[in-house]
């Protein structure tokens, strides 16, 4: 690698166009949230608007009762969703990276949900499983698996976990397609002199084939964090958070607060929370995944 | 007062507030004035085809009405009104009306009602309503609809039980229509389409408050958390935990209780003339309507008012009142009514046999002096689109009881 | 390749993958087909009774759903052009040059997505009405373009990373100056994976719900927009929301399959060979 001692102008000028795009459009709403998370400000009411420094941010973590099962149950929607679509587009990777026929067929064929709307991925799982009328419910039931009809997503136990599927079936063609490309670029001779050497196919899979994806592999997973995190369309299409707080995520709790209730400064405050927190998450995340290519360097 | 919350908006809501573009639009030609009209309808077109006969009565002014989908409406509203690019007229619900008078987006009308000779065409109930409790009036009278119970006919038949008059008929109803038709032991046929996501507050008032307790009494107290009330919304959630009502009622929410209702799923449904059309198309004459039952005080007849607003901003308010006058002269008025189907509350088009003659239009109709409209408080609009539904279906999951359901609902509703 | 599949571990898995994917499409397609009386019926079939194409009819002729598809088609294009140089740039620059604010840059980029869409709706609708571009396609496109640059800037920058610099070096000696070695370099042999970048950007536009809610008009409409508009305040359009769903997916499916090829292309020219 390049590194010279005297400055250089050359990286700045090929990141300037990226950063003055993202500055100019992000960084004054951004500004924005935050002085708002500082102020008691609701649209509703906007001659009651006052400085109230922290309170919103105390209000939150000591007095809210929605905001630490929404807590939980984004720790369980991220973790759970974004580890299944990596073990399963690891899984698929590897069978679509064989020759087979019709593999340029299957793989078009296994991107589709990716470029589904969310907005036709909640209403399609919402249908599925509805309680009264879901093809899910007619199937088990023709399978002696269950008796009557279950009400998927109306019961707190299992509202969540629908919609982790839905966003599971959502992001496994992203994670599958960087999988793929990524393992296009590892050196074909590694695997030849490996063969030639008598390493097995499993072996070579874990020494020559992860090793090489490993970047990918950390930075799909940090975006899909982060992506899993934000997402709102799913949940609030199809359950709007409830049953109770059942399916309450921050990024849903987020939207409710101030796009629904209009109340501003307490919404950028959660969102606010949400962030420094999947930023220490993140942060850490890259701590751990240095040694495996992560993009943060020495 | 008024500067300092200005100067607070355009410190927070950007510089751009008080744009000069927004003035800068005017068309070339002066004599020619053009007043823009946003709404949302049910029906593509029902507008359009209403106010077909602007141009003749009304040459010199231009009208340009612009549907916008009912997702994105009060979002489009708000984002527009704090960039100060409203059009002359939009459509409001009148909870918005505190917000809209807080970001200064709504001119008063009330000069312009004094002076107008065919006030009294319009009953008093919505011209209430269009004051939404503040000192001057903000909107005008635009739409109705009214609260009512669909009941399917032959069900209630084959059970022997006549339509419910009052509560407690409502809720024998509820148990005796449940049935298992096939006999495997699970429930086929559940007495009511209850709803417990966003927007099931309508009905569950309609069914509750009429124990003769209202949101707040005549000193502005918020009485939700009485003992009535809690008995009365503790018989309301046992039609859930009895089993009266599907097991998806948690998260039902419009679509879902309308088709359960079609498909013969369950045999009472609370909504009003706007899903007439499609449960007629798919039912026939196997229903019928009734209205709301009687509860220890009365009835009590949740409604859904629309009103105009005419933008601060606007620089056409004459002809802006011009429209919201056109709209409810009889012609435009039945003309809507029946476009969009919504029910007439401007006399004479109330007494049209075309309306008093359809059933369901006249169940709207039955009490149409006393029906309710919320109350408008800026508390109002969290307490109906998050607090309401949440606590309910915790209610509903029994994690917390009655008593502990109105508690949280009464102190959101006074902003505790 | 001559590989001995195994049943267990390629064949069951590779239908399961199938299966899941197809079905709630294949599902969605026969409910289209139904008249909208049998998609709620209480006796449950699940093939339609009498098959009929008029949900499909009605999305042609009474809305404008082919009129949105190209709205997107033109907003999504546009963002990955725009995207896709800005990004290839910047990446460049974070892979191949070691410099102060190099890794402020690489967490300043990612904490950008860490801002709820919610918040930024308000203050962009007024600075796109401002500069008065609003319910033009060209604010999506900037919008778009600054939701899925920084992703792609980490994307590029991972990708430019495997690019061995020996290349460039031997090139520099040449006498080859920057662009040329971005362009002759390392541009061809990021192929496959630039396909993969830009297909996100792609799918990234293409998809997106809330801006488009807020910052179009009947004019420049996205198709994410009109299939939710199906869903009006009393009343959901099953029969349209079912024929858009499964028409939207059409032509982005075809983009695939033609990429598809790029994909292996990239793989049988040697891919990264050095």
């Amino acid at each position: 690698m390049k590194s010279k001692k005297k400055f250089e102008y050359q990286p700045y000028l090929l990141l300037a166009p990226a950063i003055l795009i993202v500055v100019l459009i992000i960084g004054y709403p951004v500004v924005r949230a935050v002085v708002l998370s500082l102020y008691k400000y609701n649209l509703t009411d906007l001659q009651g608007v006052e400085f109230v420094g922290l309170q919103n941010y105390i209000d939150i973590l000591t007095n809210d009762p929605a905001f630490w099962p929404a807590f939980k149950n984004t720790v369980i929607w991220v973790g759970v969703t974004v580890a299944a679509q990596l073990l399963l587009s690891l899984l698929l990777a590897n069978i679509l990276n064989k020759a087979f026929f019709g593999r340029g067929l299957v793989r078009s064929i296994v991107l589709i949900p990716w470029v589904t709307p969310c907005v036709l991925i909640s209403l399609m799982w919402a249908w599925i499983f509805n309680g009264n009328y879901g093809v899910m419910n007619e199937i088990l039931k023709r399978l002696h698996i269950i008796s009557e009809n279950i009400a998927w997503i109306a019961q707190p136990d299992t509202a969540l976990w629908i919609q982790i599927l839905a966003m599971i079936w959502q992001g496994i063609p992203f994670f599958t397609i960087m999988i793929l490309a990524a393992m296009q670029s590892v050196p074909r001779e590694l695997y030849e002199s490996a063969s030639v050497d008598g390493a097995s196919r499993i072996k070579q899979y874990f020494h020559i084939t992860l090793p090489g994806i490993a970047s990918t592999i950390v930075s799909t997973v940090m975006i899909r964090l982060i992506w899993v995190f934000n997402n709102v369309d799913i949940i609030y299409t199809m359950t709007g958070g409830g049953p109770g707080y059942s399916s309450l995520t921050l990024s849903v709790y987020t939207y409710q607060q101030a796009q629904k209730s209009m109340k501003f400064g307490y919404g950028s405050a959660v969102a606010i929370i949400g962030a420094v927190f999947m930023s220490a998450v993140i942060f850490i995340y890259l701590r751990l995944t240095r040694e495996q290519g992560g993009m943060i360097s020495k | 007062m008024k500067k300092g919350i200005r100067k607070l908006l355009s410190v927070t809501l950007s510089a751009c507030m008080a744009l000069p573009f927004v003035s800068a639009v005017p068309a070339a030609a002066e004599s020619e004035k053009t007043i823009r009209v946003w709404y949302w309808e049910d029906n593509d077109g029902s507008y359009e085809e209403a106010y077909s006969t602007w141009s003749e009565q009304y040459p010199d002014v231009n009208l340009e009405l612009e549907a916008i989908p009912w997702n994105s409406y009060h979002d489009t509203l708000i984002a527009a009104a704090a960039s100060g690019d409203l059009p002359d007229v939009y459509k409001i619900q009148p909870t918005w009306i505190p917000e809209l008078i807080s970001l200064g987006a709504v001119e008063g009308l009330d000069e312009y009602i004094d002076s107008w000779e065919e006030k009294d065409t319009i009953p008093e109930s919505m011209w209430e309503s269009a004051r939404a409790g503040q000192e001057e009036t903000y909107a005008w009278p635009h739409s109705l609809v009214v609260l009512y119970l669909y009941c399917r006919k032959s069900y209630f038949e084959e059970a022997g039980l006549e339509y419910p008059e009052t509560m407690d008929e409502f809720y024998e109803a509820c148990e005796k229509l449940t049935q298992d038709t096939d006999g495997d032991g699970t429930t086929d046929v559940y007495g009511f389409s209850m709803r417990g996501a966003r927007g099931g507050h309508f009905m569950w008032a309609g069914l509750t408050l009429n124990a003769g307790v209202d949101f707040f009494d005549s000193e502005g107290n918020v009485t939700l958390n009485t003992p009535e009330m809690v008995e009365a919304n503790q018989k309301y959630l046992d039609i859930y935990l009895n089993g009266w009502a599907p097991k998806t009622a948690p998260t039902d929410g419009y679509t879902e209780i309308v088709q359960n209702f079609e498909s013969g799923v369950t045999a009472m449904l609370v909504h009003h003339l706007n899903s007439a059309k499609e449960i007629t198309e798919v039912l026939g004459d196997d229903v019928d309507v009734v209205a709301l039952p009687e509860g220890a005080a009365g009835r009590y007849l949740p409604s859904e008012p629309c009103h105009w607003a005419v933008s601060s901003s606007s620089e056409n308010k004459e002809e802006a009142v011009d429209f919201l006058k056109y709209s409810t002269g009889p012609e435009a008025h039945k003309a809507l009514c029946q476009s969009a189907g919504l029910v007439p509350f401007v006399s004479p088009v109330t007494e049209d046999p075309e309306f008093t003659e359809d059933k369901f239009c006249a169940a709207s109709m039955e009490y149409l002096d006393d029906v309710k409209t919320f109350p408008v408080v800026n508390t109002f609009g969290d307490w109906s689109e998050t607090v309401w539904p949440q606590t309910m279906q915790r209610a509903m999951m029994e994690e917390i009881d009655s008593a502990e359901m109105m508690e949280i609902l009464a102190d959101n509703l006074a902003g505790e | 390749m001559k590989e001995r599949k195994s049943i267990w571990t390629f064949y069951i898995p590779l239908v399961f993958f199938l299966v899941v994917v197809l079905f709630p499409f294949a599902w969605i397609f026969l409910t289209s087909l139904k008249e909208e009386k049998e998609m709620f019926s209480a006796d449950f079939h699940f093939l339609p009774l009498s098959p009929t194409l008029n949900s499909y009819r009605e999305l042609f002729e009474k809305t404008d759903f082919l009129h949105n598809m190209w709205n997107s088609l033109v907003v999504s294009f546009a963002t990955v052009l725009i995207a896709g140089v800005v990004s290839f740039l910047a990446g460049y620059a974070l892979s191949r040059y070691r410099f102060k604010m190099r890794n402020g840059l690489m967490y300043f980029f990612l904490l950008l997505y860490l801002v709820p869409s919610t918040l930024l709706l308000i203050p962009l609708y007024t600075i796109f009405n401002t500069i008065g571009i609003l319910h033009t396609q060209l604010c999506l496109i900037i919008a778009y373009s600054t939701y899925s640059i920084p992703y792609a800037v980490w994307l590029t920058t991972g990708f430019i990373n495997q690019v061995p610099f020996e290349l460039e070096e031997a090139a520099a000696l040449d006498g080859c100056n920057l662009f040329q070695r971005m362009t002759k370099i390392v541009l061809p042999l990021l192929r496959p994976a630039m396909v993969a970048s830009l297909s996100f950007i792609f799918i990234t536009s293409w998809n997106e719900y809330t801006y488009a809610n807020m910052f179009t008009n009947k004019e420049s409409r996205t198709v994410t927009v009109a299939l939710s508009n199906f869903m009006s305040q009393y009343n959901i359009r099953w029969d349209l929301i079912t024929a858009g769903g499964i028409i939207v997916v059409i032509p982005v499916v075809i983009m695939f399959v033609i990429v598809q090829k790029d994909l292996i292309a990239g793989l049988t020219a040697g891919g990264v060979k050095g």
